[in-house]
């Protein structure tokens, strides 16, 4: 199995093997761990190339090999299975749409995850702001996201924006940080009521929705200056969440895998839903288990992925919040009482999984050729974070969504043989 | 047994290990002979190295070129189709003006800094050994590492760089965001490592003669014009190396690009091999890849014919007496 991870995704992963082995006494797992997922990728694909492909192997979007004929069709093999076959095992109906091509199983998912907030404790008990909810009901709206946005920004003056004399070029403290990544980004355009990739294979990002929901997020640095320039706190050398653990920013937008390090840092904090726009969303998401098609273990492998889809294996990395559950076992009240962590998961976190992910979660498809599209996007879109653009001038008036189609064009047909 | 001495049938001839011929039942095994296998054994690894991972991959990737293979299944023939694709590929050309204009800033400051410096630290004062070796230091920092560093210090908010200019007075560049900021943040990178090609630089001052110094001073010649008739014209081989190895590197940069920009912001920093490397491992275009390899290639090559011809007419051989 060729997969990557965190030093801490890979202990879980590595006891999660062991007792797959333990299990299955006739079978050993070489478990080819590299570290980075983007190198995994590199690995995986000059593995295939030469030959020597591992028997299961780790994707998000998994479709490209799909397309070539890497990945094997496992619909037989999980309608027989007496667990995995059963309709209301995985949360539907975002795993058939993750995991199935032209109606067949091709890359069940590990897990979900999905983007949402986390806040400073007690920045916010300080500034008297009641912290936003996990519950999608009480979700703060955009605009009262702004607002308290803007009373959590304050300069070396102490001083708000808006205030006269307030400088953006001194701020001590940004009351907000939304990356502009695609996961982070689509959570915005989807509570729209927008769509970024679709199945069918069109970039919905052209959409007055998208584009609204694009541009107020380029506003929070431009125009509310109540966040500093997106890529800052993306790049190299800084995270998101040590910003918000070290009280440079009271508001993090990032994904629930963050749980994992935030939990290991010193601070109050605490989560809630992503801001609504119109509704409340978010995009749900994870890498699939897929299994070669050139395989010479194809009932082993088949007994891995198996294992790799059950409760026992998804819990260890629950339990230190790295993932959220895929399964409706996971998400009944003794299914919570399993994995909900004191000391990781804050109060009311069950809610973020059993009714913000299950009923306001959108699966994020990763059609074939998506690493080129969201490449294209990314160019695209550099000049709206720094003000230089619109978002309409940038995607629509510049003919990059053109461009963009006529790829995923390219990539449908050549999919649709599957 | 006989003993024969050969007179050697050749004009070289060596007074010691002659051509002494020592018959041995039927099998002449010269001294020379044995000298010439046990040389071709020495280098047999480092030959078979290069034929086996170096001459035979390129050979593979040529053919390579006019294929495209998606790394799943197999090659397939498409002639010249990957060289009409580059021809209308918009990355293709972005990347290509990319990576031409970043030579074009990156060699000229490049060479003058390390001659510069060189020509700086090439005095004998106490001492002058740390600072050479402070300069030739970030060489050996691995260039991922370094990238990881800059990273930080180029972080258009928490960085260093911004922290310094924010405290004398200046406003933040947004580095990383801003395409010509992000050229100029490449080129400061790779104007770090000076201290490699300086150090070649002041090798090349200790060899010049102080004969010829001296003569010029004599002549009533100022410091900066002995500068340019004795010292420049003695090391200009050496300045003409520098410039040809210093404009091949640059046009293959990549590792920075790799690392922190991911070819961004607006593909200011889409270098070609960076190009390359997306193309073949992620967009599964081994094929294409391969392609774009070879037009650099031939480009590189082309270019240093170039500067040969050019710029090499231009350099003083003190033995050639030109």
């Amino acid at each position: 199995m060729m997969g990557w991870g965190s030093p801490l995704e890979k202990e879980n992963v590595d006891l999660g093997l062991q007792r797959f082995e333990e299990q299955n006494p006739d079978i050993t797992v070489e478990w080819i761990h590299i570290p980075v997922a983007a190198d995994q990728q590199v690995a995986l694909k000059t593995a295939i190339a030469g030959g020597t492909a591992p028997d299961v192997f780790w994707s998000t979007p998994y479709r490209d090999f799909v397309a070539l004929g890497a990945a094997m069709d496992v619909t037989e093999l999980m309608e027989a299975d007496p667990v995995l076959g059963a309709p209301d095992y995985f949360l539907q109906p975002q795993e058939t749409e993750r995991a199935t091509v032209n109606g067949k199983w091709f890359g069940i998912g590990s897990c979900w995850v999905a983007p949402h907030i986390y806040y400073n404790a007690d920045l916010l008990a300080e500034a008297g702001i009641d912290p936003p909810s996990p519950n999608p009901a009480e979700a703060w709206t955009f605009d009262e996201f702004r607002e308290f946005g803007r009373q959590l920004t304050i300069d070396n003056n102490d001083r708000h924006p808006g205030d006269e004399g307030f400088d953006v070029n001194n701020v001590r403290q940004w009351g907000v940080s939304w990356p502009t990544f695609d996961i982070a980004l689509a959570g915005a355009i989807y509570s729209n009521g927008g769509y970024t990739w679709g199945t069918d294979y069109t970039a919905g990002h052209g959409s007055p929705e998208a584009l609204q929901a694009i541009q107020a997020i380029a506003d929070l640095t431009n125009v509310d200056q109540i966040a500093p320039v997106p890529a800052v706190l993306q790049q190299m050398g800084m995270s998101d969440w040590q910003a918000l653990a070290s009280g440079n920013v009271a508001i993090i937008i990032t994904g629930s895998w963050a749980l994992q390090d935030i939990a290991q840092l010193d601070f109050n904090y605490g989560c809630g839903v992503l801001p609504v726009f119109q509704e409340p969303a978010t995009v749900l998401l994870a890498h699939s288990h897929c299994i070669s098609s050139d395989t010479d273990n194809p009932e082993e492998a088949w007994k891995l992925l198996a294992y790799l889809s059950s409760d026992e294996y998804q819990l260890g990395l629950i339990k230190v919040g790295l993932w959220l559950p895929s399964h409706t076992t996971l998400l009944t009240p003794e299914g919570i009482e399993s994995w909900m962590t004191e000391g990781v998961h804050p109060e009311g976190y069950d809610l973020i999984v059993t009714d913000y992910v299950a009923n306001y979660g959108h699966n994020l498809f990763y059609p074939a050729g998506y690493a080129e599209a969201n490449d294209l996007i990314v160019a695209a879109l550099d000049p709206v974070w720094i003000g230089e653009q619109t978002a309409q001038e940038a995607l629509v008036d510049s003919g990059a969504l053109e461009e963009i189609s006529a790829h995923l064009q390219e990539q449908q047909a050549q999919i649709a043989d599957v | 047994m006989e003993y024969r001495a050969v007179a050697s049938a050749e004009a070289d001839v060596q007074p010691v290990v002659g051509e002494l011929s020592i018959a041995v039942r039927g099998s002449r095994l010269s001294l020379r002979h044995k000298e010439a296998l046990a040389g071709y054994i020495f280098i047999l690894p480092a030959v078979l190295g290069f034929i086996l991972w170096t001459a035979g991959p390129m050979l593979y990737s040529l053919w390579l070129s006019f294929h495209s293979w998606n790394l799943v299944q197999s090659p397939k023939w498409i002639g010249l189709g990957n060289f009409r694709e580059m021809w209308n590929d918009r990355i293709f050309w972005t990347s290509v003006r990319a990576t031409l204009t970043y030579a074009a800033i990156l060699v000229p400051l490049f060479q003058l800094l390390s001659f510069a410096m060189a020509l700086l630290l090439n005095t004998k004062i106490p001492g002058i050994g740390f600072f050479r070796a402070a300069f030739y230091l970030p060489v050996v920092v691995p260039v991922a590492a370094a990238s990881f560093l800059w990273g930080f210090i180029f972080n258009s908010e928490f960085g260093l760089l911004n922290y310094v200019l924010r405290e004398l007075g200046f406003d933040k560049i947004l580095w990383f965001q801003e395409p010509r900021y992000a050229m100029a943040a490449m080129v400061i990178m790779s104007l770090w490592l000076f201290g490699g090609t300086m150090v070649i630089y002041l090798a090349a001052l200790q060899g010049v003669p102080e004969h010829l110094y001296e003569a010029a001073a004599l002549d009533g010649a100022s410091a900066l014009r002995r500068l340019f008739v004795v010292t420049i014209p003695m090391m200009s081989p050496v300045i003409f190396f520098n410039f040809v190895l210093g404009v091949i590197g640059a046009l293959q940069i990549f590792t920075q690009a790799y690392i922190i920009t991911d070819g961004g912001p607006q593909n200011a920093t889409r270098f070609y091999s960076l190009m390359i490397y997306q193309k073949g491992f992620r967009d599964f275009q081994m094929g294409y890849a391969a392609a774009l390899a070879w037009v650099l290639f031939a480009f590189i090559l082309l270019l240093s014919l170039l500067v040969f011809r050019s710029l090499g007419k231009m350099v003083y051989y003190e033995e050639e007496g030109r």
